[in-house]
């Protein structure tokens, strides 16, 4: 295995009972990348996204199949310490999802979680969390007023600084900008861009140009027939996706025939 | 919101086939213009060029704005980036057209007012050569036919040698002083003509990177 290969999927299915929703994906997320999956609305991306943390788990009667590792372990073995994963694979969604808690409290909720820290340490781990979520210099004067009282924007870079809290290494974000306005959309993927830095992060986007901006990568799902699982049709750089992909499928797709 | 999209696309698609037709009947009549110098024929070349240069703004204009409303990707993308290329091209065509209908009114001005017959013999080869390149790179376009494009830039070299010719005979024939502006002339049309080979295949260059995605140079544009 190469080392950059933080995630590799391999022969990947799921089931919803006896529905098999996603089939046969196979491909290596490299460390430090951006990783974009595409695909029309049902196809199965955001269940793909929530593999990678076994958020799926919480889903009566669903099944995977094939082999998910994370750093090499596979992650679906029934030794695995689901909290561990979580911790280590953070998850922003769709709509900013903060307690209603203080800013401060929102931060410092997963290290309190995770050990004992000293109210020094605690301070550190707030500040240091939302500097690197660009969002420090917007609330370092109201820590403890309402997370709820930010913007929509603030509150989902909020989110992002969470997750970073814990020290996560791998960040899955599911549409992470599709409530915000533009400019909210562009702090948001100026962040995530910086982030990669340290960061694996796999984004389910159903805006084209922001997978065309932001990730190095992009992996196209489709459900060619009802009542088939989606399959992973192209994955590839996403320069050469979003300028000459190698399937007529994706392209039809992304230049809006279908979808 | 697409089907817009895709309107307006097939729409840039008519005016440079239309801005194309401009220009191949440009080519044909100053080529036509020159072997016989037809000093109406070249005006009427000189001012139909105007219409190619409003083309040229007025596609341009068009493919910023489609690129600005509907963001394109993938073949959608390459399309409009190579027209926004391609059309320059055809412009530049459309002006080195031009320059052959002015030399041909200043043939006319001349005292030796004819060419001689060989160096005919040779433009008119040149332009069978360059006419069925710009024709062919034209209808790569129109037809979306990567072979067609594919085979552009093969008489490439032969235009040049015809052009090398041209200038060796001209040079060598025409020794005496009082020609000298006229085969200076006769040699720069024959020039303009080679270079309308050139960006013939320049077109075809980026017609082949629309339909493959490969940038592929057939020659060096120098």
């Amino acid at each position: 295995m190469s080392n950059n290969i933080k995630i590799k999927v391999k022969n990947y299915g799921f089931y919803y009972g006896k529905i098999k929703v996603l089939s046969d994906i196979t491909m290596d997320i490299e460390q430090n990348t951006i990783t974009a999956i595409i695909g029309p609305s049902g196809c199965g991306k955001s269940t793909f996204i929530r593999t990678f943390n076994r958020m799926n788990d919480l889903i009566a009667n669903s099944k995977v199949t094939g082999e998910v590792s994370v750093d090499g372990i596979n992650i679906y073995k029934n030794n695995v310490d689901v909290v561990e994963l979580r911790k280590k694979v953070g998850m922003v969604f769709q709509r900013p999802n903060p307690f209603p808690k203080t800013i401060y409290d929102n931060i410092a909720y997963g290290p309190r979680l995770h050990a004992r820290y000293s109210k020094q340490k605690l301070e550190h781990i707030v500040e240091d969390s939302l500097k690197k979520a660009a969002l420090w210099d917007e609330v370092k004067n109201k820590l403890h007023t309402n997370a709820l009282e930010l913007s929509g924007g603030q509150q989902q870079r909020l989110c992002i600084a969470r997750v970073l809290a814990v020290n996560s290494e791998i960040i899955l974000m599911d549409e992470p900008a599709s409530s915000l306005d533009p400019i909210s959309t562009q702090k948001i993927e100026d962040l995530i861009d910086e982030l990669k830095e340290n960061y694996t992060i796999i984004i389910v986007t159903h805006n084209m140009q922001q997978a065309a901006r932001i990730s190095q990568k992009t992996a196209f799902l489709l459900t060619e027939k009802i009542d088939e699982p989606a399959r992973l049709i192209e994955y590839d750089d996403t320069n050469k996706i979003f300028t000459n992909p190698g399937d007529k499928r994706t392209e039809n797709y992304i230049t809006g025939r279908f979808g | 919101m697409r089907k817009t999209f895709h309107e307006k696309l097939n729409e840039i698609n008519e005016d440079v086939l239309l801005m194309g037709s401009l220009v191949q009947e440009a080519v044909h009549n100053s080529i036509e213009a020159i072997l016989r110098i037809n000093v109406d024929l070249a005006q009427k070349v000189i001012d139909k060029d105007e219409k190619i240069d409003e083309y040229d703004i007025l596609i341009e204009e068009k493919c910023i704005v489609l690129q600005a409303e509907h963001q394109p990707v993938a073949r959608d993308l390459r399309l409009i980036h190579s027209i926004s290329i391609l059309i320059k091209y055809l412009e530049r065509i459309g002006d080195l057209a031009v320059n052959i209908s002015k030399i041909v009114k200043k043939l006319a001005g001349e005292k030796k007012k004819q060419l001689d017959k060989e160096i005919i013999d040779l433009l008119v080869e040149m332009g069978n050569l360059v006419e069925p390149e710009l024709n062919g790179a034209l209808n790569s376009f129109k037809n979306k036919d990567v072979k067609l494009a594919s085979k552009l830039g093969k008489s490439d070299d032969t235009v040049d040698e015809i052009q090398k010719l041209i200038f060796k005979k001209l040079f060598t024939s025409h020794k005496s002083k009082e020609n000298i502006k006229f085969v200076t002339n006769v040699a720069l049309a024959s020039r303009y003509l080679e270079r309308i080979g050139d960006q013939a295949v320049n077109i075809g260059e980026r017609v082949l990177f629309f339909l493959t995605g490969d940038y592929k140079v057939f020659h060096d544009d120098i």
